[in-house]
Protein backbone atom coordinates (compact mmCIF):
# COMPACT_ATOMS: atom_id res chain seq x y z
CA UNK A 1 0.00 0.00 0.00
CA UNK A 2 1.10 3.56 -1.12
CA UNK A 3 1.75 5.70 1.76
CA UNK A 4 0.39 9.06 1.17
CA UNK A 5 3.06 11.68 -0.04
CA UNK A 6 2.81 14.46 2.53
CA UNK A 7 3.06 11.85 5.11
CA UNK A 8 5.87 10.30 3.75
CA UNK A 9 7.73 13.48 2.81
CA UNK A 10 7.01 14.93 6.73
CA UNK A 11 8.49 11.75 8.28
CA UNK A 12 11.27 12.08 6.40
CA UNK A 13 11.97 15.63 7.24
CA UNK A 14 11.24 14.42 11.21
CA UNK A 15 13.80 12.15 11.31
CA UNK A 16 16.14 14.18 9.51
CA UNK A 17 15.96 16.94 11.31
CA UNK A 18 18.81 18.33 13.00
CA UNK A 19 16.68 19.10 16.01
CA UNK A 20 17.35 16.04 17.21
CA UNK A 21 20.73 18.10 18.20
CA UNK A 22 19.52 21.26 17.81
CA UNK A 23 22.62 23.77 16.77
CA UNK A 24 23.64 26.51 19.22
CA UNK A 25 23.73 29.76 18.03
CA UNK A 26 26.29 31.17 16.33
CA UNK A 27 28.06 34.43 17.06
CA UNK A 28 26.61 36.55 14.20
CA UNK A 29 23.03 34.96 15.21
CA UNK A 30 23.96 36.02 18.99
CA UNK A 31 24.90 39.26 17.78
CA UNK A 32 21.86 40.38 16.04
CA UNK A 33 19.73 39.22 18.62
CA UNK A 34 21.31 41.36 21.04
CA UNK A 35 21.21 44.33 18.82
CA UNK A 36 17.56 43.48 18.75
CA UNK A 37 17.13 43.15 22.79
CA UNK A 38 19.14 46.02 22.79
CA UNK A 39 16.98 48.14 20.81
CA UNK A 40 13.62 46.69 22.82
CA UNK A 41 15.05 48.01 26.15
CA UNK A 42 15.77 51.00 24.55
CA UNK A 43 12.28 51.63 23.46
CA UNK A 44 10.76 50.29 26.75
CA UNK A 45 13.45 53.27 28.51
CA UNK A 46 12.12 55.80 26.48
CA UNK A 47 8.66 54.49 26.99
CA UNK A 48 8.87 54.91 30.94
CA UNK A 49 11.57 58.27 30.89
CA UNK A 50 9.28 60.23 28.43
CA UNK A 51 6.20 60.90 31.25
CA UNK A 52 8.93 61.22 33.81
CA UNK A 53 11.01 63.89 32.02
CA UNK A 54 7.82 65.42 30.57
CA UNK A 55 6.81 65.82 34.59
CA UNK A 56 10.31 66.59 35.62
CA UNK A 57 10.13 69.50 32.71
CA UNK A 58 6.83 70.82 33.65
CA UNK A 59 8.18 71.01 37.20
CA UNK A 60 10.61 73.29 36.82
CA UNK A 61 8.95 75.80 34.72
CA UNK A 62 6.12 75.76 37.21
CA UNK A 63 3.30 74.78 35.20
CA UNK A 64 0.31 74.05 36.66
CA UNK A 65 -1.82 71.40 34.75
CA UNK A 66 -4.39 71.57 37.72
CA UNK A 67 -5.38 75.27 38.74
CA UNK A 68 -7.48 74.42 41.52
CA UNK A 69 -3.94 73.04 43.74
CA UNK A 70 -3.30 75.47 45.39
CA UNK A 71 0.07 73.50 46.64
CA UNK A 72 3.47 74.13 44.63
CA UNK A 73 4.25 71.47 41.77
CA UNK A 74 7.22 70.43 43.52
CA UNK A 75 5.29 69.43 47.04
CA UNK A 76 2.95 68.25 44.86
CA UNK A 77 5.12 65.97 43.06
CA UNK A 78 6.85 65.21 46.66
CA UNK A 79 3.31 63.82 47.92
CA UNK A 80 2.90 61.75 45.01
CA UNK A 81 6.46 60.33 45.35
CA UNK A 82 5.46 59.65 49.10
CA UNK A 83 2.39 58.11 48.40
CA UNK A 84 3.98 56.14 46.09
CA UNK A 85 6.56 54.70 48.17
CA UNK A 86 3.70 53.94 50.74
CA UNK A 87 1.89 51.72 48.54
CA UNK A 88 5.22 50.02 47.42
CA UNK A 89 5.86 49.57 51.27
CA UNK A 90 2.55 48.33 51.81
CA UNK A 91 2.84 45.48 49.20
CA UNK A 92 6.04 44.92 50.52
CA UNK A 93 4.59 44.10 53.63
CA UNK A 94 2.45 41.61 52.60
CA UNK A 95 4.31 38.64 50.64
CA UNK A 96 2.10 37.19 48.56
CA UNK A 97 2.37 33.36 47.39
CA UNK A 98 3.49 33.20 44.10
CA UNK A 99 1.15 33.31 41.35
CA UNK A 100 0.94 30.94 38.45
CA UNK A 101 2.41 34.14 36.35
CA UNK A 102 5.34 34.72 38.54
CA UNK A 103 6.19 31.09 38.62
CA UNK A 104 6.44 31.04 35.16
CA UNK A 105 8.33 34.27 35.26
CA UNK A 106 11.03 32.98 37.84
CA UNK A 107 11.03 29.55 35.80
CA UNK A 108 11.71 31.24 32.59
CA UNK A 109 14.38 34.15 34.17
CA UNK A 110 16.06 30.61 36.19
CA UNK A 111 16.57 29.20 32.39
CA UNK A 112 18.16 32.16 30.91
CA UNK A 113 20.85 32.84 34.17
CA UNK A 114 21.51 29.28 34.00
CA UNK A 115 22.21 29.56 30.37
CA UNK A 116 24.85 31.70 31.41
CA UNK A 117 26.14 30.44 34.68
CA UNK A 118 27.14 27.50 32.62
CA UNK A 119 28.72 29.18 30.13
CA UNK A 120 30.77 30.50 33.19
CA UNK A 121 29.47 33.69 33.36
CA UNK A 122 29.63 35.22 36.74
CA UNK A 123 27.06 38.07 36.52
CA UNK A 124 24.51 35.11 35.46
CA UNK A 125 25.75 33.33 39.08
CA UNK A 126 24.82 36.89 41.12
CA UNK A 127 21.60 36.68 39.28
CA UNK A 128 21.16 33.26 39.91
CA UNK A 129 21.41 34.04 43.94
CA UNK A 130 19.32 37.16 43.70
CA UNK A 131 16.63 34.56 42.09
CA UNK A 132 16.87 32.08 45.04
CA UNK A 133 16.97 35.24 47.53
CA UNK A 134 13.83 37.69 46.24
CA UNK A 135 11.76 34.04 45.25
CA UNK A 136 12.62 31.36 47.02
CA UNK A 137 8.70 29.78 46.58
CA UNK A 138 8.89 29.78 43.10
CA UNK A 139 10.01 27.34 41.14
CA UNK A 140 12.78 29.15 39.46
CA UNK A 141 14.13 30.12 42.88
CA UNK A 142 14.23 26.92 44.57
CA UNK A 143 16.11 25.56 41.09
CA UNK A 144 18.23 28.52 41.32
CA UNK A 145 18.96 27.42 45.30
CA UNK A 146 19.54 23.78 43.99
CA UNK A 147 22.06 24.95 41.65
CA UNK A 148 24.53 27.33 43.68
CA UNK A 149 23.87 24.49 46.33
CA UNK A 150 25.37 22.04 44.00
CA UNK A 151 27.86 24.38 42.96
CA UNK A 152 29.06 25.48 46.54
CA UNK A 153 28.81 21.62 47.31
CA UNK A 154 31.23 20.63 44.58
CA UNK A 155 33.92 24.27 46.00
CA UNK A 156 33.61 22.83 49.50
CA UNK A 157 34.55 19.16 48.27
CA UNK A 158 38.61 18.51 48.22
CA UNK A 159 39.15 17.09 45.14
CA UNK A 160 40.70 13.36 45.08
CA UNK A 161 43.84 14.60 42.67
CA UNK A 162 46.75 16.29 44.54
CA UNK A 163 48.34 19.43 42.43
CA UNK A 164 52.10 17.95 43.98
CA UNK A 165 50.64 14.49 41.72
CA UNK A 166 50.27 16.13 38.93
CA UNK A 167 53.13 18.25 39.13
CA UNK A 168 55.57 15.31 39.75
CA UNK B 1 51.28 17.16 53.91
CA UNK B 2 50.37 17.52 50.03
CA UNK B 3 47.98 20.91 48.70
CA UNK B 4 44.82 20.15 47.21
CA UNK B 5 43.99 21.28 44.02
CA UNK B 6 41.09 23.81 44.24
CA UNK B 7 37.90 21.28 42.60
CA UNK B 8 36.33 22.71 39.35
CA UNK B 9 32.79 22.97 40.45
CA UNK B 10 30.52 20.90 38.63
CA UNK B 11 27.33 21.76 37.22
CA UNK B 12 24.12 20.18 37.88
CA UNK B 13 22.81 18.55 34.34
CA UNK B 14 19.36 20.98 34.24
CA UNK B 15 19.36 20.95 30.48
CA UNK B 16 17.16 18.26 28.89
CA UNK B 17 16.13 16.63 31.76
CA UNK B 18 12.93 16.70 34.27
CA UNK B 19 15.14 16.46 37.42
CA UNK B 20 16.07 20.19 38.27
CA UNK B 21 11.86 20.88 38.20
CA UNK B 22 11.15 17.22 39.70
CA UNK B 23 13.12 18.09 43.08
CA UNK B 24 11.62 21.86 42.75
CA UNK B 25 8.22 20.43 42.94
CA UNK B 26 9.04 18.41 45.64
CA UNK B 27 7.60 19.39 49.34
CA UNK B 28 4.94 21.19 47.88
CA UNK B 29 2.98 18.13 48.13
CA UNK B 30 2.53 14.75 49.95
CA UNK B 31 5.28 12.06 49.02
CA UNK B 32 3.03 9.77 47.27
CA UNK B 33 1.92 12.41 44.72
CA UNK B 34 5.14 13.74 44.13
CA UNK B 35 6.19 10.14 43.83
CA UNK B 36 2.89 9.61 41.29
CA UNK B 37 3.94 12.62 39.58
CA UNK B 38 7.42 11.96 38.89
CA UNK B 39 7.12 8.68 37.90
CA UNK B 40 4.60 10.05 35.00
CA UNK B 41 6.71 12.80 33.94
CA UNK B 42 9.92 10.74 33.54
CA UNK B 43 7.74 8.44 31.65
CA UNK B 44 6.34 11.43 29.50
CA UNK B 45 9.43 13.65 29.18
CA UNK B 46 11.30 12.04 26.18
CA UNK B 47 7.67 12.46 24.04
CA UNK B 48 6.66 15.72 25.72
CA UNK B 49 9.98 17.39 24.16
CA UNK B 50 9.26 15.78 20.95
CA UNK B 51 6.20 17.26 20.49
CA UNK B 52 7.25 20.56 21.25
CA UNK B 53 10.43 20.23 19.10
CA UNK B 54 8.24 19.35 16.35
CA UNK B 55 5.57 22.01 17.23
CA UNK B 56 7.83 24.77 17.66
CA UNK B 57 11.47 24.16 16.36
CA UNK B 58 12.58 24.69 12.56
CA UNK B 59 12.92 27.50 12.64
CA UNK B 60 13.11 27.77 16.64
CA UNK B 61 15.94 27.40 19.32
CA UNK B 62 16.55 24.88 22.13
CA UNK B 63 15.77 27.69 24.71
CA UNK B 64 12.31 28.14 23.17
CA UNK B 65 12.29 24.28 23.57
CA UNK B 66 13.02 24.11 26.99
CA UNK B 67 10.96 26.90 28.28
CA UNK B 68 7.92 25.49 26.58
CA UNK B 69 8.46 21.95 28.36
CA UNK B 70 9.08 23.73 31.96
CA UNK B 71 5.79 25.90 31.39
CA UNK B 72 4.22 22.11 30.48
CA UNK B 73 5.49 20.83 33.57
CA UNK B 74 4.43 23.59 35.98
CA UNK B 75 0.51 23.57 34.74
CA UNK B 76 0.89 20.11 34.64
CA UNK B 77 2.18 20.47 38.41
CA UNK B 78 -0.29 22.83 39.13
CA UNK B 79 -3.36 21.66 37.57
CA UNK B 80 -2.31 17.69 39.03
CA UNK B 81 -5.85 17.64 40.98
CA UNK B 82 -7.95 18.76 38.10
CA UNK B 83 -6.84 15.41 36.27
CA UNK B 84 -10.05 12.99 36.53
CA UNK B 85 -8.44 10.45 35.38
CA UNK B 86 -10.60 10.53 32.44
CA UNK B 87 -8.62 9.90 29.99
CA UNK B 88 -4.97 8.47 29.73
CA UNK B 89 -2.59 10.73 31.74
CA UNK B 90 -0.64 11.00 28.87
CA UNK B 91 -3.13 12.36 26.80
CA UNK B 92 -3.78 15.72 29.40
CA UNK B 93 -0.57 16.22 28.83
CA UNK B 94 -0.28 16.33 25.49
CA UNK B 95 -3.19 18.91 25.73
CA UNK B 96 -1.78 20.79 27.66
CA UNK B 97 1.02 20.60 25.34
CA UNK B 98 -0.32 21.78 22.82
CA UNK B 99 -1.91 24.68 24.23
CA UNK B 100 1.21 26.13 25.87
CA UNK B 101 3.54 25.07 22.63
CA UNK B 102 0.68 27.40 20.84
CA UNK B 103 0.96 30.35 23.10
CA UNK B 104 4.84 30.16 22.83
CA UNK B 105 4.18 30.08 18.42
CA UNK B 106 1.75 33.02 19.03
CA UNK B 107 4.36 34.92 21.40
CA UNK B 108 7.00 34.33 18.94
CA UNK B 109 5.20 35.20 16.06
CA UNK B 110 4.26 38.78 17.61
CA UNK B 111 7.69 38.96 18.56
CA UNK B 112 8.57 38.42 15.00
CA UNK B 113 6.15 41.00 13.66
CA UNK B 114 7.98 43.56 15.50
CA UNK B 115 11.60 42.80 15.57
CA UNK B 116 12.08 40.57 12.52
CA UNK B 117 12.79 37.07 12.44
CA UNK B 118 16.59 36.42 12.87
CA UNK B 119 18.11 34.86 9.77
CA UNK B 120 18.84 31.45 11.31
CA UNK B 121 18.77 29.13 8.42
CA UNK B 122 20.62 30.51 5.93
CA UNK B 123 23.40 29.97 8.57
CA UNK B 124 22.63 26.64 9.89
CA UNK B 125 22.39 25.22 6.40
CA UNK B 126 25.94 26.51 5.51
CA UNK B 127 27.36 25.48 8.89
CA UNK B 128 25.36 21.86 8.29
CA UNK B 129 27.58 22.03 4.44
CA UNK B 130 30.57 22.55 5.62
CA UNK B 131 30.49 19.51 8.18
CA UNK B 132 29.83 17.14 5.45
CA UNK B 133 26.97 16.21 6.92
CA UNK B 134 23.89 17.99 4.81
CA UNK B 135 20.81 16.39 5.38
CA UNK B 136 18.58 15.44 2.21
CA UNK B 137 17.74 19.07 0.27
CA UNK B 138 13.77 17.92 0.23
CA UNK B 139 13.51 17.43 3.86
CA UNK B 140 15.26 20.33 4.20
CA UNK B 141 12.64 22.24 2.25
CA UNK B 142 9.45 20.39 4.06
CA UNK B 143 11.04 21.61 7.33
CA UNK B 144 11.11 24.81 6.12
CA UNK B 145 8.05 25.04 4.60
CA UNK B 146 6.05 23.49 8.13
CA UNK B 147 7.70 26.61 9.82
CA UNK B 148 5.91 29.07 7.55
CA UNK B 149 2.65 27.14 7.50
CA UNK B 150 -0.13 28.50 10.64
CA UNK B 151 0.42 27.87 13.67
CA UNK B 152 -2.96 26.03 13.50
CA UNK B 153 -1.79 24.34 10.26
CA UNK B 154 1.10 22.81 11.60
CA UNK B 155 -0.37 21.66 14.24
CA UNK B 156 -2.95 19.13 12.70
CA UNK B 157 -0.34 18.16 10.28
CA UNK B 158 2.08 17.14 13.26
CA UNK B 159 -0.63 15.88 15.27
CA UNK B 160 -2.02 13.37 12.49
CA UNK B 161 1.37 12.65 10.43
CA UNK B 162 4.10 12.59 12.98
CA UNK B 163 2.54 11.83 16.42
CA UNK B 164 0.34 9.31 14.19
CA UNK B 165 -3.22 10.26 16.04
CA UNK B 166 -6.50 10.06 14.39
CA UNK B 167 -9.31 12.46 13.75
CA UNK B 168 -10.70 11.82 17.13
CA UNK B 169 -7.73 12.13 19.17
CA UNK B 170 -6.89 14.97 17.47
CA UNK B 171 -10.41 16.65 18.09
CA UNK B 172 -9.74 16.31 21.95
CA UNK B 173 -6.49 17.36 21.93
CA UNK B 174 -7.47 20.61 20.19
CA UNK B 175 -10.83 20.83 21.79
CA UNK B 176 -12.50 20.98 18.20
CA UNK B 177 -15.30 18.92 16.58
CA UNK B 178 -14.14 15.82 14.17
CA UNK B 179 -15.46 17.64 11.13
CA UNK B 180 -13.46 20.82 12.52
CA UNK B 181 -10.07 18.82 11.95
CA UNK B 182 -11.16 17.02 9.08
CA UNK B 183 -11.53 20.58 7.65
CA UNK B 184 -8.21 21.91 9.25
CA UNK B 185 -6.28 19.04 7.73
CA UNK B 186 -7.39 19.35 4.42
CA UNK B 187 -6.54 23.50 4.61
CA UNK B 188 -2.86 22.63 5.90
CA UNK B 189 -2.36 19.75 3.33
CA UNK B 190 -3.14 22.22 0.29
CA UNK B 191 -1.29 24.60 1.95
CA UNK B 192 1.67 22.79 2.50
CA UNK B 193 1.68 21.66 -1.08
CA UNK B 194 1.41 25.40 -2.21
CA UNK B 195 4.48 26.01 -0.12
CA UNK B 196 6.27 22.90 -1.63
CA UNK B 197 7.53 24.13 -4.26
CA UNK B 198 4.07 24.79 -5.74
CA UNK B 199 2.91 20.95 -5.44
CA UNK B 200 6.52 19.72 -7.50
CA UNK B 201 7.71 17.55 -4.75
CA UNK B 202 4.46 15.81 -3.91
CA UNK B 203 4.58 14.55 -7.42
Amino acid sequence: MNRDPIESLLREADANAPTRQIAPLRASELEQLRRRQLARRGAALALVALPVLALAWDTSLGVHRDPVISTSPSEELARSLQELDDTLASLRARPAPPSAASDSAAAHTFRALHRGAARGDESSVEGLRWLADRFPETHGGRCARLFLDTKDEARSTPSATPIDSKTK
Amino acid sequence: MEALAPPIPALPSFVGSPEPFLWSVRGDASSEESEEFERRVRAAWPGTVRLVERLLAWPGSASDVEDVVQDVLLAAWRGRRTFRGEAEWTTWLHTITVRRTRNAARARSRRERWFGRPDTDAVRDAEAQGDGATPPMESDEVRRSLGRLRHADREVLVLRYLESLDVEEIAVRLGLQRAAVDARLSRARKRLGELLDGGEMLR
